[in-house]
């Protein structure tokens, strides 16, 4: 048993193969799923609300050479990064005050506290009567729901700082702001950058939901007019193009983590190890 | 998780202060002890107090379309949920939801510990999942909606669906990540594969999993809200939109105060369940902390 279990240990060259091997039989798994799937379409469920492979991949052939689509994707992504953009902003000067001042801190914990674990739909009702289903109205819900937690990070990151640094930039004659950007927000870097993360893998969501629920333009809106137009094909390449478009968002988000945070030890333990 | 570590360390040692004091027999100090524990009730509460009054003054007194008097909110909330619709319209709509959610968990935390032990499936699975988890939620609803019509299993099926990937991807990494000298040494001790599963991988993967299924959570009631406003004719959500297109102004209003305690209390208490699995884990984690 112990020395079979030896083999588990791979060397550095086999975990290389391994990692080949992996996305071969990933790759054949997709391709088995989309060959159940084309077998189900053709057989059994034909004419029910599954297409063929072929008729998806047409629907989206069909989209990518359409104009409006790329406008559509374009307001989506932008309801996002604006969103997010002002949720970071506003999240991190709030966050630093916030984590500064103890009393302001206290007084505002539970309000924080409450407010957070809701979700922007719930407001959404709210929104959409104030401002319509309109760009805004999305931008509004991404940047509600993504304060929270750059927000929180934030707070959490700048009560983390090292009272010994602070007490010594503070001996050297360091004013209070200096005292923020040169150790306070350095320090707290780590805990934004993961508040950032989390925000940013939930503002393409809201986005969509801003636009598929509350009707502001985007993809999220095509989906539900695909829908109502019983554009079935249409549809399924809709939500393929927004499964590409949330992992892209994910990976890039990833990436910037680890970019923002190189000289982070954290991070470089990871490329050590 | 950072968050989470600190609120829990500076919970445990507001425990232990309070705790010293209690034992503490000069009376001055339990005075003095009492005058700050109100000085700091006095600072977490006066400004949500303060901005409740405001709202219920300002509200009552302005005369705002959008913005009905507070306390007609709490009127209509009281008529609507709590008598009229409770049994029509929450209950379902909570049962939805926690069927859903159920399935998710029992789904993702089950194929998740059995995927992970075989390595095959998971390099099969895991692209699969991973592009599926990168759909948003609720775009999957429109197809729900196609496939299994507007009733409750469409409901329940598709809170399920979009909820079960986020306990999946962290039930597999959980199990992947657990040590894997514990696994080498369950091997040599031949412990059996029951005892294997519930003493040794799943505590071990626990806190990933726990992780995982407050996303989870978090997803399927979202997904709830979305699968009513989008197609229903029952449900809190569904109520809550309809109000908001009749331009009835203050029922809206009490769906949305309805969904929001709600969301909260679904938070809250996940947090107090997972705090009494993972009690051995956070107390682990603060003492790792030191170093």
């Amino acid at each position: 048993m112990a020395i079979t279990s030896i083999r588990r240990f791979p060397a550095t060259g086999k975990t290389r193969v391994a990692g080949s091997n992996a996305l071969v039989v990933g790759a054949i798994a997709v391709l088995i799923c989309l060959a159940v799937w084309e077998v189900g379409a053709r057989g059994p469920l034909a004419g029910g609300p599954f297409p063929t492979v072929g008729a998806i991949a047409g629907g989206l052939v069909g989209l990518v050479g359409e104009a409006t689509f790329w406008s559509s994707l374009g307001e989506t992504l932008m309801t996002a990064l604006v969103g997010l953009g002002l949720a970071v902003l506003s999240g991190v000067l709030l966050g630093v005050v916030l984590g500064s001042v103890d009393f302001v801190y206290r007084s505002t914990r539970l309000i924080i506290e409450v407010l957070k674990p809701i979700p922007p739909i719930v407001v959404m009702p709210l929104v959409l009567l104030l401002l319509g289903p309109t760009t805004e109205m999305g931008v509004f819900l991404v940047f509600y729901g993504c304060l929270w937690p750059v927000l929180i990070q934030t707070v959490a990151g700048v009560r983390d700082a090292d009272p010994v640094l602070l007490d010594t930039a503070r001996s050297f004659g360091f004013g209070r702001l200096q005292r923020a950007v040169r150790i306070v927000l350095p320090g707290a870097a780590a805990f934004i950058v993961t508040g950032v993360r989390i925000a940013g893998a939930a503002a393409f969501v809201i986005a969509v939901v801003s636009e598929l629920v509350g009707g502001a333009p985007g993809i999220g809106r095509d989906l539900f007019v695909a829908q109502n137009a019983g554009l079935y094909a249409q549809m399924y390449a809709l939500v393929f193009v927004m499964g590409v478009v949330g992992l892209a968002f994910n990976t890039g988000l990833g990436a910037f983590e680890k970019w923002m945070l190189h000289w982070h030890p954290s991070v470089r333990r990871e490329v050590v190890a | 998780m950072r968050t989470a570590r600190r609120s829990e360390s500076s919970n445990t040692g507001t425990a232990r202060r309070s705790e010293s004091s209690n034992t503490g027999t000069a009376r001055r100090s339990e005075s003095s002890s009492m005058r700050r524990r109100l000085r700091s009730f006095a600072i977490e509460f006066w400004l949500p107090v303060l901005i409740v009054v405001l709202w219920w003054v300002g509200s009552a007194r302005a005369d705002l379309v959008f913005y009905p008097p507070l306390a007609e909110i709490l009127g209509r909330f009281q008529d609507l949920w709590l008598f009229d619709r409770f049994f029509t319209d929450v209950i379902p709509s909570l049962r939805n939801m926690l069927v859903g959610y159920a399935l998710s968990c029992l789904v993702g935390v089950g194929l998740g510990v059995v995927v992970a032990q075989v390595r095959i499936a998971r390099h099969a699975l895991e692209p699969l999942v991973h592009f599926l988890r990168s759909i948003p939620p609720v775009a999957l609803v429109p197809i729900a909606i196609l496939v299994l019509g507007f009733g409750p299993e469409m409901k329940m099926t598709i809170i399920a669906f979009s909820a079960v990937f986020a306990t999946l991807i962290a039930t597999l990494d959980g199990v992947r990540a657990a040590d894997p000298v514990l696994a080498e040494v369950t091997r040599v001790y031949r412990v059996s594969g029951r005892d294997r599963l519930f003493k040794v991988i799943l505590p071990a993967a626990a806190p990933q999993i726990l992780s995982g299924l407050q996303v989870s959570l978090q997803i399927a009631f979202v997904v709830m809200i979305t699968s009513e406003m989008l197609a229903s004719t029952e449900g809190i959500g569904y109520l809550t939109i309809l109000a908001q297109q009749t331009f009835a102004i203050t029922d809206m209003w009490a769906g949305m105060l309805l969904l929001g305690i709600l969301g909260y209390l679904f938070n809250l208490l996940f947090t107090l369940a997972e705090r009494r699995v993972l009690h051995w884990h956070i107390g682990m984690r603060s003492q790792a902390k030191t170093h």
